[in-house]
């Protein structure tokens, strides 16, 4: 009986098996036909500005109008007729151009430029790079040099008068005679009560320093930062003591290495980031402080 | 008899176990690209196979354009053949649409089962109401029977009148496709 009942048990268990193993293919002859991935909508959550071409409106304290030097130098042409090295004294006019901005450093830097023709197509011009035949060797304090047909050129800015762009503003300790900028705002940098790591930013300081170019370099000295001869960052010189940048937490020998996760690799890089800094609502900084890295979020409030 | 009895049970046996390796997610992709003709994406979603059922959950609706239309909490599917179901719970429409409708849908559900196989039957509550319906797949009609809330009837007349109201009171809505 026992044996009986074990057959119908086994012969059971067998077609149920059958069946089993039966609809499992069935399954995966399905999967073969079938697709493995679904479909996702992709929304763009970069919070990098988009990229317009450049406004002066919202840079260096409005435009600025330059002229090139009129004292003309005797060119220093080596003997061999090459072109003289970007310490040379410079030579001639260059009158179709206008310089509206720089930035610069003993080992770089970046000017703004652009022809007298198109005055508002402004373009962001390194040094090596060059603008209507003319390449820019080197930026001095007050002026920049390109070099063309084995001669150098000087381009400077000229003095202007603010007060007619700027409005009622006070003169800035130490400044030109003649030229206003904005004041100051009172500088605000709240410790978050947000997660760890992120700070809150004036929105009224964000916008102060992109009306206001030239403050920034007041308070902060950067350099590019180098690794096996490629740019990887922005390494901090200095920091004054007090300033917004100090308060925010960055210090001395920090390198940023990425801003709202845009990779810092060029002026132009940090140019991008600027040029919308005072539309951002928050950002986000990774740096390389004592060989580690750190990420640093500021709310713009 | 006995035979026959126990082929029927082999048979459910068999489409049971049919279902429960069907792989459902990836039938809920082709479903995705089905839906993708209709330029409609449901997005963000995670998807759980509970072995005779599917879940979706957390999922964003995108109409035509890539506009966001709803966020969906769950969607339960449920294929076995002889009943099947869709249940939808927590259905937030986007904000354009506040104009015509109350955004919060509380549950919307579809059932198609072997004992009315023609007609898929609808039934939903939320903030504009309780509904319920029917769609003939014979005849290619839809129709929704809704008994308005207070707050549809007040804030939403426009939309109200798109409807065609019944002897009983309640209102209709028809389409046929």
């Amino acid at each position: 009986m026992n044996i009986v009942s074990n057959k119908v048990v086994m012969a059971t268990g067998m077609i149920l098996l059958v069946l089993v193993i039966i609809a499992k293919v069935i399954g995966l002859v399905m999967l073969g036909f079938l697709p493995h991935e679904g479909i996702d909508k992709i929304i763009q959550k970069s919070v990098t500005p988009t990229y317009h071409r450049y406004n002066l409106k919202n840079m260096i304290v409005k435009p600025v109008v330059a002229v090139v030097k009129k004292e003309e130098v005797a060119a220093e042409i080596g003997p061999d007729g090459k072109a003289i090295s970007p310490d040379a004294k410079v030579s001639a006019e260059i009158s179709d151009l206008i310089l509206t901005g720089m930035y610069g450093t003993s080992t770089g830097g970046y000017v703004f430029i652009a022809k007298k023709s198109m005055a508002k197509k402004t373009e962001l011009l390194s040094v090596g790079e060059s603008f209507a035949g003319y390449k820019l060797v080197k930026i001095r304090k007050d002026a920049a040099i390109f070099s063309k047909g084995g001669k150098n050129y000087s381009l400077s800015l000229e003095k202007f008068d603010l007060s007619k762009y700027m409005g009622n503003t006070k003169n800035f300790k130490g400044q030109k005679a003649g030229v206003t900028v904005p004041k100051r705002p009172v500088q605000k940098v709240k410790k978050a009560s947000g997660p760890a790591g992120e700070q809150v930013v004036s929105k009224k300081e964000i916008k102060y320093y992109a009306k206001n170019f030239k403050e920034i370099w007041k308070d902060i000295a950067m350099n590019p930062h180098k690794k096996n001869g490629k740019m990887i960052g922005f390494k901090v010189m200095r920091i004054r003591a007090g300033s917004p940048f100090a308060k925010l937490g960055l210090q001395k020998n920090d390198i940023i290495t990425k801003a709202n996760n845009q990779s810092m690799t060029s002026f132009k890089d940090a140019i991008k980031i600027y040029e919308g800094i005072d539309k951002l609502d928050a950002i986000e900084l990774t740096l390389i402080r004592d060989n580690q890295e750190k990420e640093i979020v500021y709310e713009i409030r | 008899m006995k035979k026959v009895a126990k082929f029927i049970a082999y048979v459910f046996f068999f489409l049971a176990m049919v279902i429960f390796f069907t792989p459902k997610t990836n039938l809920y992709y082709k479903a995705e690209q089905f839906l993708q003709n209709y330029k409609v994406t449901v997005g963000a979603e995670s998807v759980k196979d509970n072995g005779f059922s599917l879940d979706v959950s957390d999922s964003v609706i995108y109409a035509v354009d890539g506009i966001e239309s709803a966020k969906v909490d769950n969607i339960s599917i449920m294929i076995l053949g002889l009943y099947n179901s869709v249940s939808v719970e927590n259905i937030v429409l986007a904000s354009a649409a506040a104009n015509f409708v109350p955004t919060k849908v509380d549950h919307l559900e579809a059932t198609l089962s072997i004992i009315n196989p023609i007609n898929i039957a609808l039934s939903g509550y939320g903030d504009f109401g309780e509904m319920f319906g029917s769609v003939n797949l014979k005849e290619r009609h839809l129709s929704i029977t809704l008994e308005p809330s207070k707050l549809m009837k007040q804030r939403f007349r426009n939309t109200m009148k798109m409807l065609k109201k019944s002897e009983t009171g309640a209102y209709v809505y028809e389409y046929s496709f």
